[in-house]
């Protein structure tokens, strides 16, 4: 999957993201870390590019948002729907049952999860073998990582200018952190 | 004050109801369509335009399901029938224009009103808990329909036929399970607040009881 370089105004967020090359995702095992300060778009990025991106490509994808305490109700409700088994109680085992459940995933994003280190280490651990590309956002110093073969890719937020009542941020991938 | 006020709400429903849900102006094609126009208008007086549009999307499906079914029975003459499309029109206009009426008579009540209602206590938190899971939930839906959509078996590799069902049925279940937990959490707040308070105004017990004081 491309998304091409450019400006992508999001007027109801009052930001102008501006791509400064083509992103390629999922030619190789790729982990993708959003880095910046908060307010810049990095989940508005996830939410109104990527994912409309994945979706109209039909790449299949897992996401798991920052306001991960309103979404695990709907992966409870898709389970307990979708399975046979008995939904897990536990939260180790409903991410273990979500996570296999959707094999078919080739995406996995994953935005500031690692404020449950033990749980995204967990997500890592069981979905290796089936996703390609992981994308993730993380305000931690040490974020949790999937570990080889995947390669570490940053994308980096900054702010540029003020635009007519927009915060116009530049995103452009830069060397992996220290 | 507060029983005028609730008496004056239940009046208005009892009127809007007896005239044109139940009562003489039901089949009045030109009056529903008016009333539909006119409970819009003061939805986005009361509320907002996003608000408004969110009760309208609601209604949309069962609309267009009542004036698909209508249609069908009307060209088929079902039982007889030749008046089965005016009647699903009629429905069409009668079920958002009461459900709209409905939630505007709603933000009328305020938690301060539920609290100087002159009933027990316990019936006082089942309602204050009520509007407070009713209003989350309100907010919370169009979060859930999001993430539903984001989820493998709606993008590829899932047949279409009843993707659309599941989809429903998962929102439903999340709501009752969201709001399980929400009414749960907010009575046990509430019922802690009650209580408190309850202890504070009894002579002296607020030294006692506030960690701060």
């Amino acid at each position: 999957m491309r998304i091409l370089k450019g400006s992508h105004t999001l007027r109801e967020r009052r930001l102008k993201l501006t791509l400064s090359r083509d992103l390629e995702l999922g030619e190789r095992p790729v982990w993708l870390q959003l880095a910046g300060a908060n307010g810049l778009g990095k989940t508005t990025f996830i939410e109104k590019i990527l994912i409309p991106g994945l979706k109209g490509r039909k790449i299949p994808f897992l996401y798991l948002g920052q306001d991960f305490r309103t979404q695990v109700y709907t992966l409870k409700a898709l389970l307990a729907v979708e399975l046979k088994d008995r939904v897990a109680d536990d939260m180790p085992g409903l991410l273990t049952q979500w996570v296999t459940h959707h094999r078919q995933a080739k995406v996995l994003i994953l935005d500031e999860f690692d404020k449950y280190p033990a749980h995204a280490q967990h997500i890592f651990k069981i979905s290796r073998d089936f996703i390609r590309t992981y994308v993730t956002v993380s305000h931690a110093e040490q974020p949790v990582s999937p570990g080889a073969p995947f390669d570490k890719r940053v994308l980096l937020f900054r702010p540029a200018a003020r635009e007519g009542g927009l915060l116009r941020v530049g995103i452009e991938e830069s060397g992996p952190w220290s | 004050m507060v029983l005028i006020k609730f008496s004056v709400l239940v009046c208005m429903l009892g009127l809007f109801f007896g005239c044109l849900v139940f009562g003489p102006w039901y089949a009045r094609l030109d009056v529903q369509a008016a009333v539909l126009l006119l409970v819009l208008l003061a939805s986005l007086w009361r509320t907002t335009a996003r608000e408004t549009w969110g009760l309208v999307k609601f209604c949309i499906p069962f609309v267009l399901t009542l004036l698909a079914f209508g249609l069908l029975f009307h060209l088929f003459r079902l039982l007889g029938r030749d008046d089965w499309l005016r009647d699903s029109l009629i429905k069409a206009l009668v079920f958002p224009s009461s459900l709209i009426f409905l939630k505007l008579l709603l933000t009328f009540v305020t938690y301060l009103d539920l609290l100087r209602l002159p009933i027990a206590t316990a019936r006082r938190v089942d309602l204050i808990t009520f509007k407070a899971a009713l209003s989350k939930g309100g907010r919370i839906m169009a979060r859930f329909k999001w993430y539903l959509d984001t989820y493998p078996g709606s993008v590829a590799g899932q047949p279409r036929k009843g993707a659309l069902l599941r989809k429903y049925a998962c929102l439903i279940m999340a709501l009752y399970l969201y709001l399980y937990d929400e009414i749960e959490t907010s009575r046990r707040v509430m019922e802690n607040r009650m209580r408190f308070l309850s202890r504070s105004t009894d002579g002296g017990a607020l030294e006692d009881s506030h960690p701060l004081i």
